[in-house]
C-alpha cells in the first residue's frame, strides 16, 4: 500500500515539475491551442491530470484513513455508553 | 449619489452582515484557548473548506495576483499548479497534523515541536518567525484594502483614511469574534469573494472577446503569451506560496481545527477546485485580459495591483462599490485568522509556557483579545512606512519566505524520525540567516532569499541529524510508527494492527476531545 501511495505521490509531483518546462522554452510558442496560449494550456492539462490524482488519493488513501480513525472513536464512545 | 458615498454605505452593511454572523457564531463561545484560537476543534467541512480558502487567499489574490499576470502574464500561471497541490498537502501533511494535534491536545505549531524534540527553544523558535512572517502578510490585507478604496473612490477616501478604516475593523471584528466567530465569517467572505470573483471574470472574458481574447492580445501584447523564464524568480514564489498552505502558523492551526480526518478528507477535494480552477485561473483571466485596448482606461504598471477598482471606478461605480468590499472581505478573512494566530503564539507558545503556567482559560482567552488589538495597532503603524507600499506579491512572498525556513524542522515530527533537535534548530538557523543576508545584500547565485534559504537550511537538516542523535530516539520511533499504523495499516503486520486498534491511549484522547 505504501509503495502505490508512493507511485501515485512521485507521478503528482512530476506533473507538478513538468508545468515549469515553459520557464524553459519548451512548450512556449506564441501559438494559440484551444483558445488558449500554448504554455498555459500545456499547464492546465497538467492541473487537469493533477486534479484527477487528488480523487484517487482521496479514495484509496484519505477517504479509509478517515473511516479507520472515525471507527476507533465510534468504537469508544459506544463502549462507554454500554 | 457619489462613488464616496456609494462605497461607505456599502461598506457599512457588509460589516454589519459580517459582525452580525461573528457575534452570532460568537454566543457558544467559551473562555478556552482551544475554543478561542482553535474554534473547539469543530469546523465541519463547508467552514473548513471556506476557511482554509479564504484565509490563504487574500488581497495578494485579488488585487497582487491579477497585477502580477497583467505585468507577467503565463509566467505566473505557476500559480494555478501550486494551488492543486494544496490538495495534496491537505492529505501529506494536514492528516498528520490534525492526528497528533487531536491526540496531545496542540494548540500551536510549538506544541509540537516541543513535544517531538523535547525542546522549549525550538517551540520559541516556531513561535518568533512564525510571528515575524505574519507581520508582512498581515500587512498586506490593511495596504490592499487602502488601496481598493483609494483607488475607487478616485483619492477621495486617502490611503492614511482606508489604513484607519482597515485597522479599525479588522481589531474590532477579530477580537469579538474569536476563532469560531473567524470561522462563520470567513465561510461569510469566501463565498462573497469567490462569487464576486467569478462574476467579474466572466465581465473581462466577454469584454475581451470571449473565445478569442487570447488571439486578440497576439498583435496587442505578444509578450505575455509566452513564458518570459526567469525560472528562480517563479520558484521563489511558489516555494514560499505552496508550503504556506501548511506551514504558516495560521494555515497549521486550520488542520487542528477541523471536527475529524474526513472533514480534511472532503476539503482535499474541493481544494483543486476552488484554489486553483477558480482562483488563479479568474485572476490569470482578468490580469492579462486588462491588456485588451481601450478597456481600462489609465491602467499602467504602476497602478496594476489595483485593476479592478479601477476598472469598476470608470464602468459601474455601485458594482465597484461590492468589489471593494469583497477586497475588503478577502483581507479580513486572512487578517482574523493571522492576527488570532499571532495572539495563541505569543499568548500560549511564550506567556504560558515560560510566564505564568498557572493562568486561567479565561485570562488566557482575555490576553489573546488584547494582543489581537495590539497586533492590529502595529500593522497599521507599519502600513505608514512606504516600503509597506510597494508591489503586494513581493511583501507576501517575503512573509511566506520567512516561515518558509521552518519546513526542514517541522519534516522530523510529520515524516522523518532521524531529524533531530540539533539538525532542526541549525535548519531554522541557518535559513533565517541566508534569507536575511541575501535579502539585505543580495546574493551572486540565482536564487532569491527563501530559496536560498531553503536549501542551505534542509542541507544542514539532513547533515546535522545523520550527525547528532538525541536522547529519545526509541519515543520518536514509536511516534513515527504509530504514525505509519495509522496512516497505512496494512503496511504492518496484525500484530501491530491490534495494538494499534486496541491503543487505548488514542481512543481515550479522540473521545475526550469528542465529549468535549
Amino acid at each position: 500500500m505504501r509503495k502505490q501511495h508512493a507511485c501515485w505521490i512521485f507521478a503528482f509531483f512530476t506533473f507538478y515539475a513538468l508545468t515549469f518546462l515553459p520557464n524553459f522554452g519548451i512548450f512556449n510558442k506564441l501559438e494559440v491551442i484551444a483558445f488558449l496560449p500554448q504554455p498555459l494550456a500545456w499547464v492546465l492539462l497538467l492541473n487537469a491530470i493533477n486534479t484527477i490524482i487528488i480523487f484517487v488519493v482521496y479514495f484509496k488513501f484519505f477517504k479509509p484513513f478517515a473511516i479507520r480513525v472515525e471507527e476507533v472513536l465510534g468504537e469508544k464512545v459506544e463502549g462507554e455508553q454500554i | 449619489m457619489s462613488q464616496v458615498a456609494i462605497t461607505v454605505i456599502v461598506l457599512v452593511l457588509f460589516l454589519a452582515i459580517l459582525v452580525g454572523i461573528s457575534s452570532f457564531a460568537s454566543k457558544s463561545n467559551i473562555a478556552t484557548p482551544n475554543d478561542f484560537f482553535l474554534a473547539n476543534r469543530g469546523l465541519g467541512t463547508v467552514v473548513m473548506v471556506m476557511t482554509t480558502g479564504a484565509s490563504y487567499f487574500s488581497t495578494w489574490t485579488l488585487l497582487g495576483s491579477i497585477g502580477t499576470h497583467y505585468r507577467d502574464g503565463v509566467w505566473f500561471s505557476a500559480f494555478a499548479a501550486w494551488a492543486v497541490v494544496h490538495a495534496l498537502f491537505i492529505w501529506l501533511v494536514g492528516s498528520r497534523i490534525w492526528y497528533l494535534g487531536r491526540k496531545h491536545d496542540f494548540v500551536t505549531p510549538g506544541d509540537m515541536m516541543e513535544k517531538y524534540y523535547k525542546s522549549p527553544f525550538l517551540r520559541i523558535l516556531f513561535a518568533i518567525v512564525g510571528m515575524i512572517g505574519l507581520i508582512p502578510y498581515m500587512l498586506i490585507q490593511i495596504t490592499g484594502g487602502a488601496f481598493s478604496l483609494n483607488s475607487l473612490t478616485n483619492n477621495a477616501i486617502p490611503y492614511w483614511v482606508g489604513i484607519l478604516i482597515m485597522g479599525i475593523f479588522v481589531g474590532v471584528i477579530v477580537t469579538l469574534s474569536g476563532g469560531r466567530g473567524a470561522a462563520w465569517g470567513d465561510t461569510f467572505m469566501g463565498f462573497f469573494f469567490g462569487i464576486t470573483l467569478l462574476i467579474i471574470t466572466f465581465i473581462f472574458i466577454k469584454s475581451a472577446g470571449g473565445l478569442h481574447a487570447f488571439t486578440n492580445l497576439q498583435s496587442v501584447a505578444p509578450e505575455i503569451l509566452v513564458n518570459k523564464g526567469q525560472f528562480p524568480g517563479i520558484l521563489e514564489t511558489a516555494l514560499g506560496l505552496t508550503f504556506g498552505f501548511w506551514i504558516m502558523p495560521h494555515m497549521w492551526q486550520k488542520f487542528y481545527s477541523a471536527s475529524s480526518p474526513m472533514t480534511l478528507a472532503k476539503t482535499s477535494l474541493f481544494a483543486p477546485f476552488w484554489n486553483s480552477w477558480l482562483m488563479a485561473l479568474g485572476a490569470l483571466f482578468i490580469g492579462m485580459f486588462a491588456h485588451t485596448p481601450g478597456l481600462i482606461p489609465g491602467l499602467s504598471v504602476e497602478n496594476s495591483d489595483t485593476i479592478i477598482p479601477v476598472f469598476f471606478s470608470t464602468y459601474a461605480p455601485f458594482f465597484g462599490a461590492i468589489v471593494v468590499a469583497a477586497v475588503v472581505a478577502a483581507a479580513i478573512s486572512t487578517i482574523n485568522s493571522t492576527l488570532l494566530t499571532t495572539a495563541s503564539l505569543l499568548v500560549n507558545d511564550i506567556y504560558v509556557r515560560f510566564i505564568n503556567k498557572d493562568v486561567s482559560p479565561e485570562r488566557i482567552t482575555f490576553m489573546g483579545k488584547l494582543t489581537v488589538l495590539l497586533m492590529t495597532v502595529i500593522v497599521v503603524i507599519f502600513a505608514f512606512i512606504p516600503v509597506a507600499q510597494g508591489f503586494i506579491v513581493p511583501v507576501a512572498a517575503l512573509g511566506y519566505g520567512i516561515v518558509l525556513q521552518l519546513v526542514p524542522a517541522a519534516i522530523g515530527p510529520l515524516f522523518w524520525r532521524k531529524g533531530t533537535l540539533a539538525g532542526a534548530a541549525s535548519s531554522i538557523i541557518i535559513g533565517e540567516t541566508a534569507l536575511t543576508i541575501i535579502y539585505i545584500f543580495g546574493s551572486p547565485f540565482p536564487f532569491g532569499p527563501a530559496t536560498t534559504g531553503l536549501i542551505l537550511g534542509s542541507i544542514s537538516f539532513f547533515v546535522v541529524s545523520i550527525l547528532t542523535t538525541d536522547r529519545h530516539e526509541e519515543e520518536k520511533k514509536d511516534h513515527h510508527r504509530e504514525l505509519v499504523e495509522t496512516l497505512f495499516p496494512d503496511e504492518s503486520n496484525r500484530k501491530d494492527v491490534k495494538r494499534w486498534r486496541k491503543s487505548s491511549d488514542l481512543k481515550w484522547q479522540l473521545s475526550k476531545q469528542v465529549q468535549k
